[in-house]
């Protein structure tokens, strides 16, 4: 009996996603299985439980929605853009394109750490994170040999070109950031702000968390997506001006995701807390480089271990395990208001070392990021015909505040008193009559 | 926090101002590469070659920091994008920052030269300035076919102009 070459996958985003044979053989692979063990949301289930969804089926979507921005932006483009890209688009070169652009998206995610995001800045060795350890999985495991003996071969490094952002790729190879066309379909699956990464996530991230936040309308999105020429003759992905309300809610889904669910602050104590648990049980207190190591290292495995320490009083690490396995996490005792940080841009670092100085360094915990706005900030195509930037032509675009997060976090016996402090310590920062150092001119 | 970063950032938007610049994020970027490359090259940023011409992800992720505290605001003006201007928090940098910075003039002088320039001569100054210092090309032709490879779109009166202002800030910068 002659074999299917056509599969399908049922998703509760995006109804049935279609594969063919070498996705399947890549989907079938163990650096694409271990994506089974993997939290999207490392530890949020805590705090919202329905998000044990896992970076397996997100990267079934990104794959999918992908392949509809591809379709959408090159499948007719005309004009000078079409002109410059003229060699990639001849009927050889798109269909070649669309499959590395299916199966880039489908592999971006496969170099996570167990948890995703939670510890890759801590515990990752020097100069790698997660994206890195993605190019080696693609050049080094089953994979890169799977592409090579596709019909016709997969060019492994083409793979990597579109799944490994140039933002992030230039502090580690920088003499190999790719050239106009590859730029282009690596911003359809990885740009901050209408990458098919970003629409995926929010709109999955939201439906298993249980939250309305990260909905908006990606077929009005897609549909008004166009590749246009700037002023400085480089080809760029761009939206009709027509579509703009679909941006907005995007940005705006994109906003209350993080305020509410990625930068949680207990999620985020969660976050801390994995931390510490997983330094003090790696060997040398980090993951290693090796992608053979990495490949052995799931959710699954890390999540045993953890249960077993929690259980057995005499486990060195049960101390550390119970504070997630038994919710006795540290609470939050300030968090950072914008206006606090026009005042005094320190508070966060100001309330943190007070506190450490009256209770200890074990006691007290603090997280940052940001401020970011940068997806805020796209062309649109007018009526008119010519480039706009996105903030001129939204002034709901233009409001939106950047994501910032400041926390300090402190052990539970401490929280009463050190939140007292921090209340009474930084009373004029938060009522905002502190001098405000910025307005003055020199040192004093 | 490196406060010191953010005064050498907020002398280039003050020398853009001064010029009439625009003072966009791409007159900024090019300012202060160019004076990390041809005037003052001890400046705390590194540059790498991006899509348009040389870029620092440290003085993008500066930005982000000052516009959070109000050292900078950003005022959306036209298609070409946002206008970055001094705020009301520009005193912090000062007042918090450890060391006496220096190379703030040689800023300043780059911002004046750069100030009227649109975004593609930046690109192309700047880019012509990144095969000179960072690939070791030299001679004007060997620059412009090099130059040409890396940014074909530009158009070659473009390429050829931001070529001959690379030699002509490097005299100003040495004057």
């Amino acid at each position: 009996m002659k074999g299917k070459i056509r599969h399908e996958v049922r998703d509760p985003i995006h109804g049935f996603i279609h594969f063919d044979n070498l996705e399947r053989d890549v989907i079938n692979s163990r650096p694409f299985q271990r994506l089974r063990s993997i939290h999207q949301l490392a530890l949020t289930y805590c705090v919202y439980p329905g998000a044990t969804h896992r970076r397996f089926e997100h990267s079934f979507g990104v794959m999918e929605v992908a392949s509809r921005l591809y379709d959408r932006l090159f499948r007719d483009l005309r004009g000078k853009a079409a002109e410059m890209l003229q060699e990639n688009l001849d009927s050889g070169g798109i269909d070649y394109w669309r499959k590395v652009l299916r199966l880039s998206a489908l592999l971006h995610d496969v170099g996570h750490l167990p948890f995703s995001h939670a510890a890759e800045a801590d515990l990752m060795p020097d100069g790698w994170d997660h994206e890195r350890m993605t190019a080696e999985f693609i050049r080094k495991s089953e994979i890169a040999q799977i592409l090579e003996g596709a019909t016709p071969p997969i060019r492994v490094e083409d793979v990597v070109d579109l799944a490994w952002q140039p933002s992030k790729r230039q502090k580690h190879e920088p003499e190999q950031l790719p050239d106009v066309w590859r730029t282009l379909l690596n911003d359809v699956i990885t740009s901050d702000t209408f990458g098919a990464d970003r629409i995926d996530y929010l709109l999955r991230d939201s439906h298993h968390a249980g939250v309305a936040y990260g909905r908006f309308d990606p077929d009005r999105l897609i549909g008004g997506m166009l590749v246009a020429v700037d002023e400085s003759e480089n080809p760029v992905l761009a939206l009709q001006i027509g579509a703009i309300h679909a941006a907005e809610a995007l940005l705006l889904a994109r906003y209350f995701m993080y305020t509410q669910v990625y930068m949680h602050d207990v999620r985020r104590v969660y976050d801390a807390h994995l931390k510490d648990f997983l330094a003090a049980w790696l060997p040398g207190n980090r993951f290693t480089e090796s992608w053979e190591d990495m490949l052995m290292m799931d959710d699954n495995r890390v999540l045993t271990t953890m249960w077993q320490a929690a259980g057995n009083t005499g486990d060195p690490l049960h101390q550390l395990a119970a504070r997630i396995e038994r919710r006795s996490h540290f609470k939050t005792v300030y968090e950072l208001n914008p206006s606090h940080k026009r005042v005094r841009p320190t508070i966060v670092d100001d309330v943190f070392e007070r506190l450490k100085t009256d209770f200890g360094e074990d006691k007290i915990r603090r997280d940052k990021y940001g401020p970011k706005t940068e997806a805020n900030r796209f062309r649109v195509w007018t009526e008119e015909g010519e480039l706009d930037h996105s903030l001129s032509v939204s002034d709901v675009i233009s409001q939106l505040p950047g994501i910032e997060v400041g926390l300090v976090f402190a052990a539970p016996e401490v929280s009463e008193a050190a939140a007292n402090l921090v209340r009474s310590e930084f009373k004029p920062v938060f009522d905002g009559t502190a001098r405000r150092d910025g307005e003055g001119k020199g040192k004093s | 926090m490196n406060y010191d970063r953010h005064l050498y950032i907020l002398r280039a938007i003050e020398g853009l101002r001064e010029a009439k610049s625009w003072t966009g994020k791409t007159h900024v970027q090019k300012t202060l590469f160019l004076t990390q490359a041809i005037g003052f090259n001890e400046l705390p940023f590194k540059f790498v070659l991006y899509r348009h011409g040389p870029y620092s992800f440290e003085v993008d992720q500066e930005l982000e920091e000052m516009v959070s505290y109000g050292a900078i605001d950003v005022v959306p003006q036209g298609q070409y994008g946002p206008t970055l201007l001094p705020g009301e928090g520009r005193g912090f940098p000062e007042a918090l920052g450890k060391a006496e910075p220096k190379g703030l003039d040689s800023i300043s002088k780059v911002a004046s030269f750069v100030g009227s320039r649109n975004v593609v001569a930046l690109e192309s100054l700047a880019t012509a300035t990144w095969v000179v210092r960072e690939e070791n090309v030299h001679g004007e032709e060997a620059v412009l076919k090099r130059l040409k490879e890396l940014k074909p779109h530009l158009e070659d009166e473009i390429a050829k102009k931001g070529v001959q202002d690379s030699d002509e800030l490097q005299r100003v910068l040495s004057a």
